[in-house]
């Protein structure tokens, strides 16, 4: 008898042990299967959950507005005709007021217009005016150009130059961006230098954080990104390592950046092309 | 005492006739003695029965023990947010105090007892590391940063100043909730092994919980309400013990940035936590 009991002791230790064994699983690397023309970037998401970049489209599911780390937004309007009618980026400066409470003012708008796409979709040339503002909203500088956009054959952007003189030139080599630099004669080059895995990137997808031309990469009204993904970037002679975690789809499911010595994580929250 | 007693009846019974007494009175007399017997006798029954009662007491005590208790537990602890990737401890320690109230009832087969478990604190403090570190990813970070600072020594930085703790939890949680306790020797007779229990529990478990992690000189810290619950069981051997217990839960988690970039758009976010602790019990 005694020992029959032992035995239902020890069964009922052993079954609290299997049960009591807690663990968390990892996050689905799939999106239930979804495949990636299916799906759309609607966020990144940073450390302490905070929001990096936030994606929001329109009803046709075209790119409606995209705001990166709080600091700038980009809004797009659209033609009945479907191309880009207005675009409107927003730069937000940041001071402390008279109360010592935080204020965030508009800093600088760059207003596009009259906007003309290629065949493939891609933007070419448009009539921009950029205005600078004082804290309180008072207009510090206006200008008026005209900027254009060069892609090559596989519809990578090469070139983007304003009427009054500034250019930025992107270096594309083998279907990888390589080298960005700016071009007007000012003296100061701006090089930013990509270095890539050897992880193919099928759907060329760009990663807005470390690859955003003024929050447009995302739309897919800059052309496409490279063929394999980064692994680091290296700005003013500074390097940070980058690092992904892909769905079985291609799409990026996470992102790890080594930055300063310090490693921090990233996730990639998409939503269907239907809007859930 | 009894011998006593009939030994004074039976020489009460012979010596009566020798004092000319009546045979009447000497049956009252025996019917007397008989009284005096059966009375000697139920106080030896009632005697018998508070030494047994003691005895069973003494018994119940040494078997179920005093009900307080201290654990001091190694923890392997996990961490996520939801639909993250998980962090692991590197190391998690946890204290518990708290007492079990039996139940007012005898116990079951006399070796089954119920409980309820009143836990007065559940401190555990977890160091992790960086959940993102397992799994197939398209390069690796560590190789990368090694190879740039072999080509640019000068911008090795590895005695920063900077504060850098890393990610880590404390929390504290009250708990409540029912046990069930298995004495399998308690009816053998063997002293030695009757004290031998084993038992289980489930407990809800509030919990205040503070989550914080530090880079560069940023820290960020967030904290919540987390209602937690635990399912465990140990193994008992007088005032010592053996067990192991799973303890899960989740708290929407409202970030206090200290030193985040402002215009950051920070939100509650819900973080999600599983231990297995293996812990020592003291009942003293």
């Amino acid at each position: 008898m005694y020992k029959s009991l032992l035995k239902s002791a020890l069964a009922w230790i052993g079954a609290a042990v299997l049960l009591t064994g807690c663990t968390l699983s990892e996050p689905d690397n799939s999106e239930n299967g979804e495949s990636a023309q299916n799906l759309r970037l609607k966020e990144v998401v940073g450390p302490m959950n905070i929001t990096m970049v936030r994606i929001d489209y329109d009803l046709q599911g075209r790119v409606k507005t995209v705001e990166t780390v709080g600091s700038e937004v980009v809004e797009i309007s659209y033609t009945s005709a479907g191309t880009p009618d207005r675009i409107l980026f927003t730069s937000y400066g940041e001071r402390y007021g008279s109360d010592d409470t935080f204020e965030r003012y508009i800093e600088e708008t760059l207003e596009w217009t009259n906007i003309k796409c290629n065949a493939a979709g891609y933007i070419v040339s448009t009539d921009s005016r950029e205005t600078a503002y004082e804290y309180n909203g008072t207009v510090i500088t206006e200008e008026n150009f005209i900027e254009t956009m060069k892609y090559d054959n596989e519809g990578h952007l090469t070139e983007t130059a304003t009427s009054d003189g500034e250019k930025t030139v992107l270096v594309w080599e083998n279907g990888v961006l390589t080298h960005t630099y700016d071009d007007d004669n000012s003296g100061y080059t701006n090089d930013i230098y990509y270095e890539y895995s050897q992880a193919a990137n099928p759907m060329r997808q760009w990663d807005p954080l470390n690859m955003n031309f003024a929050g447009l990469s995302v739309t897919g009204l800059m052309g496409v990104g490279p063929d394999r993904f980064i692994k680091s970037v290296t700005e003013d002679g500074y390097m940070r390592a980058v690092s992904y975690y892909l769905m079985d789809n291609g799409l990026i499911n996470r992102m790890r950046v080594f930055d300063e010595g310090y490693e921090s994580g990233y996730r990639f929250v998409y939503e269907n092309t239907n809007g859930k | 005492m009894k011998k006593i007693l009939s030994a004074a009846a039976v020489a009460a019974v012979c010596i009566a006739p020798a004092f000319g007494q009546s045979t009447d009175s000497i049956a009252a007399m025996e019917a007397r003695m008989k009284a005096y017997s059966e009375h000697a006798d139920s106080i030896l029954n009632a005697a018998k029965e508070i030494e047994a009662n003691n005895e069973y007491k003494e018994a119940q005590k040494r078997i179920w023990g005093r009900g307080r208790y201290t654990r001091l537990a190694y923890v392997w602890s996990q961490t996520q947010i939801e639909n993250d990737a998980v962090a692991k401890s590197k190391w998690t320690v946890n204290i518990q105090k708290g007492t079990v109230f039996y139940l007012p009832i005898k116990p079951l087969a006399g070796m089954v007892k119920f409980g309820i478990d009143a836990e007065w604190m559940d401190l555990q403090f977890a160091k992790y590391d960086s959940p993102y570190k397992d799994g197939i990813w398209t390069s690796d970070n560590n190789q990368t940063m090694d190879d740039y600072y072999q080509q640019n020594p000068d911008r090795y930085d590895g005695d920063s100043d900077d504060f850098n703790i890393g990610r880590m939890a404390l929390s504290y949680a009250l708990g409540i909730g029912p046990s069930v306790h298995v004495a399998p020797f308690a009816n053998s007779g063997i002293k030695g092994l009757q004290p031998l229990r084993a038992s289980l529990y489930f407990h809800y478990k509030p919990a205040v919980t503070a989550y914080l992690e530090s880079q560069d000189g940023d820290t960020e810290i967030s904290t919540a309400f987390v209602n937690m619950m635990s399912f465990g069981g140990y193994i008992s051997y007088r005032k010592i013990a053996v067990g192991i217990e799973g303890v899960w839960g989740k708290g929407k988690f409202d970030p206090l940035d200290i030193e985040v970039d402002e215009g950051m758009s920070s939100s509650k976010y819900t973080r999600k936590f599983a231990n297995t602790r293996l812990y020592l019990q003291f009942s003293f």
